[in-house]
């Protein structure tokens, strides 16, 4: 698929940008039409379009070099790297992947680059692996439920404490700061893989198949590694607001 | 076509088929570890129309379930509200000088 320039690059003012038959061929095979736009302004220089895109992509790429680069410092570094290859590759995007995921694997190549460069133990290799992830944590805490055969109690099932209703948290306790750096600092002690499809789902809002693309890996391994990492949070964040379950 | 089937869904036929004996000799309901187990699969509106019902089916008549899932989409909310953190100034910053400065390499007319 080859890329056609319609205008030329010395045009700033886009008003009047439209799109030509290139865009359409280029549209037709998988980026979106307003990505297509996007694209041509930022490749002549669109300091808005750029502004827009480095606040939208910011904290998830922030996040995502973080799990592998937990010294923020380093991380930030990384992705102003990013955007810099970005920038100077620009010319060349083909446009066969959306232009997020493009920026993302970019990314994700410079934390690699620099996870090697800088010697750190966690493998990375464990970050893009299918993996059935073990975890010290079972699925379902056999302590929560009655023992297996035990009949169901009528409107509690097996539940030995039931889990507390939230809507019953005031909401300025359930949103607070303290609860939020809870949720964080279980995040942070999740299995990379696992981190690394929560940040991308729950905070980040890509969808299933973005992060299967992404990530390279079965809708199935994403849906386990979703429920693991959010199992996780869940528990933490219950052990943060409760203290004890109700009876 | 069972090597498809996800790890949890295994599990949860396993237990389905061999293990248990579940108290109303219905071999398709739920009980609460099957909901815990398939509380992501529900939210993400990923199971079978079948399951879906039983899942709903139990869910309906246990309070405990009913407080567990609400606590899962509450957690998603909060985590939602970790999208957008504010970035430095200083970063933005540097970021347009970084644009700034390929934008003159690339079109030194402008």
């Amino acid at each position: 698929m080859s890329e056609e320039m319609h205008h030329p690059a010395s045009s700033l003012d886009h008003s009047d940008l439209h799109q030509g038959a290139g865009d359409a061929q280029l549209a037709g095979a998988g980026i979106p039409e307003t990505e297509v736009l996007l694209l041509e302004k930022l490749r002549n220089g669109d300091e808005a379009v750029f502004v827009s895109l480095i606040g939208r992509y910011h904290t998830p790429m922030l996040r995502l070099a973080m799990i592998s680069l937990p010294d923020r410092s380093l991380a930030e570094e990384v992705v102003q790297e990013t955007w810099l290859a970005v920038l100077q590759g620009l010319k060349k995007f083909e446009g066969r992947s959306s232009l997020k995921t493009w920026i993302f694997r970019i990314l994700l190549n410079i934390v690699k680059t620099r996870v090697q460069r800088e010697g750190r133990s966690i493998p990375f290799s464990s970050l893009s692996t299918f993996a059935d992830e073990s975890s010290d944590e079972p699925e379902v805490d056999p302590d929560w439920f009655l023992p297996s055969g035990s009949p169901m109690v009528p409107g509690r099932g097996l539940w030995v404490s039931l889990p507390h209703n939230w809507s019953d948290v005031p909401e300025e306790r359930l949103l607070s700061q303290e609860t939020r750096a809870c949720v964080q600092a279980a995040i942070n002690t999740l299995a990379p893989q696992q981190r690394q499809v929560i940040v991308l789902r729950d905070i980040a809002a890509w969808t299933a198949q973005e992060v299967c693309d992404f990530l390279s890996i079965s809708e199935g391994n994403q849906r386990v590694l979703l429920h693991r990492a959010r199992s996780h949070v869940r528990r933490a964040m219950e052990d943060y607001l409760d203290g004890g379950k109700q009876i | 076509m069972i090597s498809r089937v996800s790890t949890q869904m295994r599990r949860l036929l396993d237990r389905l088929l061999m293990k248990r004996r579940p108290p109303t000799g219905a071999a398709s309901k739920l009980d609460c570890r099957d909901v815990v187990v398939l509380v992501t699969d529900y939210l993400e509106e990923q199971l079978q129309p079948e399951l879906h019902r039983s899942f709903e089916e139990h869910v309906a008549g246990c309070i405990g379930c009913q407080n567990y899932i609400e606590q899962m989409r509450q957690t998603l909310a909060m985590l939602r509200t970790l999208t957008q953190e504010p970035m430095f100034p200083e970063t933005q910053e540097e970021l347009l000088h970084l644009f700034r400065t390929w934008k003159s390499n690339e079109m030194p007319e402008k």
